[in-house]
């Protein structure tokens, strides 16, 4: 048990305001409890879900949805016939006023055919949590090791992948990857430093995620790359950059930006919203409510989350392969 | 103008489902794994007292789950 995690989660509440479990199988059985947030490590994600949605409790399960592709097909099955249950999947950018006007935007075809996304998730740093205990290494350090942790594609790109699986009404069908220990050679077994480029043949779209532990200059960089336009994305606040073609045609940029007065950057960018946005996490809870009052499908269900973490899995297949990987199309999503 | 409505429609959206419907109560809600995301995920839940109220805890614990 990770007492000092305890600890830390009881300043969060009212003393005596909430009960506190050793088994989760007593919290899922708890009568008063009508919603389950599943933030564990990614692979106990299947177990903990599985049994949460068999007891008929809502769940909002973090990202990635599954550790292994076998689960996520699993999780689609066993949703099966409960449409009366709420499953939301962690992948907040669903929810983000600024990402569903850039999906609204690519949508409508203001940024023309777009051809090439780049995303990084970058750090100068090991990715790790202190340990007060050797003997806790593993169980704090879970990322780092293979058994428990999709390493950086998991937790980090995930997210940009989910994201252009929802723009486009996709996933893709090639992996390449690349990767390796690069930066901490540590003991840790999931790579530091890695590169993932995926392909959409129906599109013509490839998309470059990369994330390390070596170098923090880009950190967060989401890049969608159109023959019109580049949006440019943090996760708060993004920036539109027509190309010059585009600029010719003024009415046609006022237009794709919405303001009232174009403000250009000296790169030759607008701001996308005026203002930065809360934090997606904010947007995505705020929404699971509104799906349990109203009973309806949310943006980040089931099946969405089948398709990424179905992605993020062939990912990192061909990134500890050394293979190129294939989606397979007997996968059943629904 | 026509287009502004459009690109204006993330932010109507998201505000639209925000609004509380009179005299629903806050939802239940209990959170497994009280690491830097469960924690994380509490501190924005007790923002939105009118939409969750946290009834349970379980502390991550690898020896509970991975039976």
């Amino acid at each position: 048990m990770l007492d000092f995690r305890l600890t830390a989660a009881q300043k969060l509440v009212k003393p005596g305001s909430v009960k506190i479990y050793t088994d989760y199988r007593k919290l899922i059985d708890d009568k008063q409890v009508e919603a389950i947030i599943v933030a564990v490590p990614l692979y106990l994600h299947y177990a903990v879900a599985a049994d949460v949605i068999r007891s008929g409790k809502h769940l909002y399960l973090e990202k990635t949805m599954t550790y292994a592709i076998d689960q996520a097909l699993e999780l689609v099955s066993l949703m099966h016939g409960r449409s009366n249950q709420v499953l939301q999947v962690g992948h907040q950018y669903r929810y983000s006023p600024l990402y569903y006007r850039v999906k609204e935007m690519i949508n409508k075809g203001y940024l023309g055919k777009v051809t090439q996304v780049d995303c990084r998730w970058d750090r100068n740093g090991n990715w790790r949590r202190p340990v007060p205990d050797p003997s806790l290494e593993r169980a704090i350090n879970w990322r780092m090791y293979k058994e428990y942790s999709g390493g950086l594609a998991a937790e980090l790109l995930s997210h940009q992948i989910d994201f252009i699986n929802w723009v486009f009404d996709t996933h893709p069908q090639e992996f390449f990857a690349t990767g390796g220990i690069d930066v901490f050679k540590d003991g840790r077994e999931t790579y530091d430093n890695v590169q993932l480029m995926l392909r959409y043949p129906d599109l013509g779209l490839i998309g470059n995620f990369g994330a390390m532990c070596g170098n923090a200059h880009d950190g967060y960089l989401f890049k969608i790359k159109g023959t019109l336009g580049t949006v440019s994305l943090l996760t708060d606040q993004g920036m539109f950059y027509p190309e010059k073609k585009l600029l010719k045609e003024k009415g046609t940029v006022d237009g794709v930006t919405g303001a009232t007065r174009i403000v250009w950057n000296k790169e030759g960018g607008t701001p996308i919203l005026p203002e930065a946005t809360k934090d997606g996490t904010w947007y995505a809870f705020n929404d699971f409510y509104q799906k349990i009052l109203h009973n309806e499908l949310p943006d980040s269900n089931v099946f969405t989350g089948a398709r990424t973490a179905i992605s993020v899995h062939l990912g990192n297949q061909a990134l500890y392969s050394k293979k190129i990987c294939n989606w397979d199309n007997s996968y059943k999503i629904g | 103008m026509k287009n502004t409505g459009l690109l204006t429609g993330g932010l109507l959206l998201n505000q639209n489902l925000s609004a509380i419907q009179p005299g629903a109560d806050p939802v239940k809600i209990a959170v497994v794994g009280c690491g830097d995301r469960g924690t994380g995920i509490m501190n924005i839940l007790n923002g939105m007292p009118d939409q969750f109220r946290i009834t349970g805890l379980l502390p991550y614990a690898m020896c509970s789950i991975s039976g």
